[in-house]
């Protein structure tokens, strides 16, 4: 069980993508050697900026409601983990129907695999390898409480895709967390991301 | 009725599993003439496992009633029904050779996995093979009655040869299940090994999930094993009692097939579905990301997304419509929560100012000599 | 004669860098280790904390080590793989000798005879000095003062440096002038208390990734973040204010910073006078430094000039922190001493919150520099001219005056002796000059000219290709030691593992030398690196880095001891400075006036655009351990130019083409990487490779007066573009390795089984 007064708080904005995470990623014991965390270049042209991004781990996760093989469970602990080896078919709905854009679909294998939270490291009290080593700490995973001493924003669970209203356990930090964030397309179709 | 009301079963599941055990039940009729060639020491057998028909066949049939399921059961269904079906059949033949009788793909996990895999899967498949039809009463042997030094097999009550007590024929035929078991034990024993020492399975398995399918199934190739010894060289003594328990595990994993992690083996054909709608869909071609540009998703699994996301009651439209959520490629939806984060950012106090005040001052580097 | 016995090609197959791509066994070998060793990283200033797995004598991977103060677990993607430079195929286990056929292992005994002999021959037939040592600062404590005493003492040279000259001397120089004492003012814990953050050329998401932290946790309480660089780098990108000035340019910036205090009257005039000197002649050199003229120098915009100074003249608290960025010139000390004027003037030092600090760039960067490791220096960072200093270290190694020798030549001083035939002979350990000095071409050269070369290395780096002799030396992971980081915390690199093969420490190796010189005397008592570290404690103790009262169970058991520390009941130091007592005699620091100079080489209408060159994340200084790991090659496998699109548009240059980049020393192709994020007069490529992906073959030698570090940040370079069939073999070499490694990891199997 990972401790459900933990929770894993991202921001983007801190970001100096130096891949630590995803190095580390592929050192822990669940895959080993095949990292499952994602750092994309928003655009090197115009700017240094990078994005890391981990499994949101939906309270009603698309992926799973997607699942032709019904392989994706959530625990109670609120961690969702990554398709049941037996079942997976490989089929790629989850991959293509994640908001976030998380699991991973390895051809030949057959199989998805995914960010689980670190769970063989969070479920016998550790962070997730990650969060340990991310220098910047843009991936923090603390207690719930003492993120507001630690950051000037504040934890938002809350996301709309379309009219898809998505509630998360890990937070991204913003400084107003009351209204969901709104992952509208527009922002990178006008934008000329 | 309360009962049933209690475990708030399915209508339409519970008809393809009431029609699927009573088709079972007819062809066990039919195939031991009328029960009379059932062999009564395994009626216990047989009603487990008409059980586990039923348990299994409502399970599947309200599988196949989750609506992303639905949408591969049908779409592989229309392939097999159509005369598309004739073309795809070398292709869907050479499919199945490969990734359910070599299970070429968990090789591809890792050498050691697949073989311990292979082992547990056909040595369950051959005891079963094996068994199943004694159990129906397709399959016997009974002592040739003119001939104590022979054995007499009988398929569907119809006299199938007869061979020595001594032969090698007879050997095999009585000897396969123990191959079996040998292999099942070998098997789970590997995949034990594998549990204890992968960090992530340690983490995240359950006992009753996935340690207790391995547990049960070494009981049953243990016990049966037993019997074996108990013949062979204990001059039968405790027959009576390994028997017992030999029919106590395997009722319990009968019982149990339903319900846990051996549900795979029903589900794992959907593999070959899957195999043949993708190849499809790279025929259609590959959809551009309308984030970036870059082709991403095949057409038909857009627009079965698409409908599947309206069953789910899941509206994905974005940007006053135009652009729906599996418009965007993986990435790009990636990029896109860091953007959102970006823009609500602007306006707010925040020391984090994503655009630098002075970027980009300099004018033409030729201007620029001292 | 030391060229090459075989062609790179030739070298490249048979000593790398080939990839090592997963711990030892594989990955799908069984994790479990037999024990975890309490460590630091041995790549740069920060020295993290970090816990190494081992299993059958190899290191098989790590474990973030959370408890340890300065990073709590935190590492960059150097740290996550180090690990995997042990196990290695390049790895050098036996002694090697040049043939023409190439290196041939040799027996080690033989080796040892063969160097001696030819030291004893060259310093028979030319001299002393004409023998020199070359060292590096990734060494440990111990090793770096037994280099220094082992060039004195055994060799009995005067010529002995090393590569910190190429890394922080200016600060050292600059501090060492301004508050007599080189080292950090503050722990980095004073970081996140400051209300601005001021930083200097420093690259710190890239280079010193751990201190984002520290700056963020500061900005999360308000603090505001200045950032000058003439490159938008990841920290830049979100900072506060950002002055992106003309390379070459920061004193001209901290001049007008310091003009402006003044006049809007935003000193602290109750410090300046209580302790501080100089101010008044630090105020006459920047009387005429006007944000117009400021802003011509630094083709930065007035009101940005201004809204600094004000931004940091009106803090609370502050905190200062620079690196090569300013260092790396031909004034590099002018720069490190107008930012400390800046600090000074404030007052804001030496309090909590308020501070200032080099970011070391090298290892062992700050403890290599303290303890006789530098041409003109004794330990405990005493004067190896001053007569008082010279008599403490006599009485400490028991030798005369006479046998201790004289200041002698830097590291680029010593290249170019060597390249004008007055040096024959040297001995190179942890350092890679035809890579990291400047004008490489120049140094392939000077090593050609050599006529006996020795090299301690546990890799055959593009250096040691040009040995005589190589001795196999030992990795980080396979001694102990002591190193200091960044903030002047003295911290234990503990053992994990032995050495393959005839591998050995590098202080075996000198004090093995030494016996065979015949100057065991000095050198006999040292049996372990505890026994060199006390007798450093000794040396050490009275200078101003004295280490007289650390010992390795009092740092192990503090997770690290901040100098000085004068006595074993000491608790050490975190901060200097306090109540504003400054190390020079009358206790005060002092303002030395800055006034304003050109970079030696500016540009003209034959090389129109700035050059400088720095580091990226994913690789340390010369590159001979980083760029044999395979997933760090993966993410940047090779240099590239990074070029703004307005230039880039003038020479018809878009993403990838080919572009040749030539200098006054040389010339090279790299393919381009067009970012809106560089000044649109500059191009920047990233140094940490050899041969024709070299950086520094456009790279000039001219050096500061006084740190002698050579101006490797501003070089005027002209741009031609070219096709891609010009690119070197070398680049498509690794563009094909680092496509390799990628692919290895997609058909890699799951997990263990």
């Amino acid at each position: 069980m990972v401790p459900q007064d933990y929770g894993f708080f991202i921001d983007p904005q801190r970001c100096i993508g130096c891949r630590s995470c995803v190095g580390a990623c592929a050192e822990c014991g669940t895959h080993r050697g095949r990292s499952m965390i994602h750092l994309d270049e928003m655009d090197r042209f115009d700017s240094p900026q990078t994005v890391p991004t981990v499994c949101m781990h939906c309270e009603d996760p698309i992926c799973a409601q997607v699942c032709p093989s019904d392989a994706i469970k959530r625990s109670e602990d609120g961690v969702v983990h990554a398709a049941q080896k037996p079942r997976c078919i490989g089929c790629q709905n989850c991959e293509l129907s994640c908001p976030f854009g998380v699991p991973i679909v390895f051809s030949g294998l057959e199989q998805m695999l995914k960010c689980d939270l670190c769970y063989d490291r969070t479920s016998v009290g550790h962070k997730p390898m990650c969060a340990t080593v991310c220098p910047s700490q843009a991936l923090l995973f603390v207690r719930k409480d003492e993120v507001a001493n630690l950051r000037h924003n504040k934890p938002l669970r809350d996301f709309l895709i379309g009219s898809v209203r998505v509630k998360t356990r890990n937070a991204i930090m913003v400084p107003d967390p009351d209204t969901p964030l709104h992952l509208d397309a527009a922002l990178l179709i006008d934008g000329g991301l | 009725m309360s009962v049933f009301a209690e475990l708030d079963l399915e209508p339409r599941p519970l008809l393809g599993a009431a029609l699927a055990t009573l088709a079972l039940g007819g062809a066990v009729a039919l195939g031991s003439r009328g029960g009379r060639w059932l062999d009564p020491a395994l009626l216990g057998y047989l009603l487990a496992t008409l059980f586990a028909c039923f348990g299994v066949a409502y399970r599947y049939f309200s599988w196949i009633e989750r609506p992303a399921t639905r949408m591969y059961f049908w779409h592989t269904l229309r392939t097999l029904l159509s005369p598309k079906a004739l073309k795809a059949l070398p292709r869907m033949a050479v499919l199945t050779l490969d990734q359910i009788f070599l299970q070429r793909f968990i090789e591809k996990r890792s050498l050691k996995r697949w073989g311990a895999h292979a082992l547990l899967a056909w040595g369950c498949m051959l005891g079963f093979a094996v068994t199943l039809p004694l159990v129906f009463g397709w399959v016997r042997f009974t002592s040739d009655g003119l001939n104590p030094d022979r054995y007499q097999a009988w398929l569907f009550g119809i006299p199938a040869g007869s061979f020595p007590l001594g032969s090698f024929q007879a050997f095999v035929s009585f000897h396969v299940l123990d191959l079996a078991a040998a292999m099942v034990i070998a098997g789970c024993a590997l995949s034990l090994i594998r549990r204890k020492q992968d960090e992530g399975d340690a983490a995240t398995q359950r006992f009753d999930l996935d340690l207790l399918p391995l547990v049960l199934l070494i009981a049953v190739s243990t016990t049966g094993l037993m019997l074996t010894a108990s013949e062979k060289w204990l001059q039968g003594r405790n027959f009576g009692t390994l028997a017992y328990l030999h029919e106590l595990t395997v009722i319990l994993l009968l019982l149990g097939l339903p319900f846990g992690k051996l549900f795979h083996i029903v589900q794992r054909p959907a593999q070959v579905g899957v195999a043949i709608y993708k190849a499809e869909g790279e025929a259609e071609g590959r959809l551009a990301c309308k984030g970036c540009g870059a082709g991403f998703i095949r057409a038909n699994q857009r627009r079965d997304l698409e409908a599947l996301w309206k069953v789910l009651e899941l509206d994905g439209a974005r940007h006053g419509g135009t652009v729906h959520h599996l418009d965007l490629c993986p990435m790009c939806k990636r990029r896109l929560v860091a953007k959102a984060q970006g823009a609500r950012l602007h306006g707010a106090f925040d020391p984090f100012a994503t655009i630098p005040v002075y970027a980009e001052p300099i004018s033409d580097p030729i201007s620029m000599k001292s | 004669m030391s060229t090459l016995p075989l062609s790179q090609d030739q070298l490249r197959a048979q000593f790398g860098p080939h990839l090592n791509l997963a711990p030892p066994g594989g990955w799908l070998s069984d994790p479990t280790p037999d024990k975890v060793v309490e460590t630091h990283c041995c790549f740069c200033g920060q020295q993290c904390g970090i816990k190494l797995k081992v299993k059958d004598n190899k290191v098989i991977g790590f474990d973030p080590w959370e408890e340890f103060p300065f990073n709590q677990g935190k590492l960059c993607p150097k740290g996550v793989k180090r690990y995997l430079q042990g196990n290695h195929p390049d790895r050098l286990t036996k002694a090697m000798k040049r043939t023409e056929h190439g290196f041939e292992p040799m027996d080690w005994s033989e080796a040892m005879d063969r160097t001696v002999a030819e030291i004893q021959r060259i310093q028979k037939e030319h001299g002393k000095d004409a023998f020199a040592v070359l060292s590096g600062v990734s060494l440990t404590n111990e090793k770096s003062y037994l280099a220094g005493k082992f060039a004195r003492l055994g060799l009995q040279t005067k010529n002995l440096d090393y590569n910190g000259r190429l890394c922080m001397v200016s600060a050292g120089a600059g501090n060492k002038k301004a508050f007599g004492v080189d080292r950090a003012a503050n722990s980095w814990a004073d970081i996140e208390q400051a209300k601005v953050i001021w930083v200097a050329g420093s690259n710190v998401a890239e280079c010193s990734p751990i201190t984002t932290d520290y700056i963020w946790r500061a900005r999360d309480k308000g603090a505001l973040l200045i950032v000058v660089d003439p490159r938008i780098t990841p920290l830049a990108r979100t900072a506060d204010l950002v002055l992106p000035l003309k390379p070459g340019t920061d004193s001209a910036l901290t001049n007008g910073i310091l003009h402006l205090l003044h006049k809007w009257n935003l000193i602290d005039w109750e410090f300046v006078k209580a302790h501080t000197q100089g101010f008044e002649e630090a105020l006459e050199a920047v009387k005429d430094c006007t944000p117009q003229w400021t802003s011509e120098k630094t083709g930065l915009p007035v009101e940005a000039i201004e809204k600094a100074a004000r931004i940091w003249g009106e803090a609370e608290s502050s905190f200062l922190l620079h690196a090569r960025g300013i260092e790396h010139q031909s004034k590099g000390v002018d720069n490190v001493l107008g930012c400390i004027n800046m600090v000074l003037a404030t007052g804001r030092i030496g309090r909590p919150g308020c501070g200032y600090a080099t970011i070391t760039g090298q290892g062992n960067g700050q403890g290599g520099r303290e303890h006789g490791h530098k041409c003109d220096q004794l330990p405990g960072n005493r004067d190896i001219s001053n007569p008082e200093h010279r008599k403490y270290i006599c009485s400490v190694w028991g030798c005369t005056d006479e046998e201790l020798p004289g200041v002698g030549q830097s590291a680029q001083e010593i290249m170019n002796a060597i390249h004008a035939g007055e040096i024959k002979g040297l001995l190179l350990l942890c350092f890679n000059p035809l890579v990291s000095l400047p004008d490489s071409q120049f140094t392939r050269e000077a090593l050609n000219k050599l006529e006996f070369f020795v090299c301690l290395d546990f890799f055959l780096s593009e250096s040691a290709q040009h040995a005589d002799i190589v001795f196999p030396s030992a990795l980080h992971e396979e001694d102990e030691g002591t190193s200091t980081s960044a903030e002047g915390r003295v911290i234990k690199i503990n053992k994990a593992v032995d050495c393959p093969g005839d591998a050995r420490p590098d202080w075996q190796i000198m004090v093995e030398l030494a016996k065979r010189l015949g100057r065991g005397k000095y050198f006999d008592h040292f049996t372990s690196p505890e026994a060199i570290f006390n007798e450093l404690r000794v040396a050490s103790k009275g200078g101003t880095a004295d280490y007289a009262g650390i010992t390795y169970e009092k740092i192990v058991k503090n997770m690290g001891v901040f100098w000085p520390c004068p006595t074993e009941d000491h608790p050490g130091t975190p901060r200097l400075f306090e109540g504003g007592q400054f190390f020079h005699p009358d206790g005060k620091a002092k303002f030395i006036p800055t006034p304003w100079r050109p970079p030696m080489e500016v540009v003209d209408d034959e090389y129109p655009i700035w050059l400088t060159s720095g580091r990226v994340v994913f690789h340390y200084l010369s590159g001979t351990q980083t760029r044999r790991i395979g997933f760090l090659v993966e993410q940047c496998p090779h240099p590239y130019l990074e070029i703004h699109p307005r230039l880039a548009e003038k020479y018809g240059l878009a993403e990838g083409d080919a572009v040749e980049i030539t200098s006054r020393r040389g010339s090279m192709v790299l393919p381009a990487k067009v970012v809106k994020t560089i000044r649109p007069d500059t191009v920047f490529i990233p140094y940490h490779w050899a041969g024709a992906l070299s950086a520094n073959r456009l790279t000039a030698r001219h050096l500061d007066p006084v740190s002698k570090i050579p101006e490797f940040k501003v070089s005027a370079v002209r741009l031609k573009k070219t096709t891609k069939d010009q690119f070197s073999p070398e680049l498509a070499e690794l563009q094909r390795m680092a496509f390799e490694a990628r692919s290895g990891q997609s058909q890699m199997p799951e997990q263990v089984f």
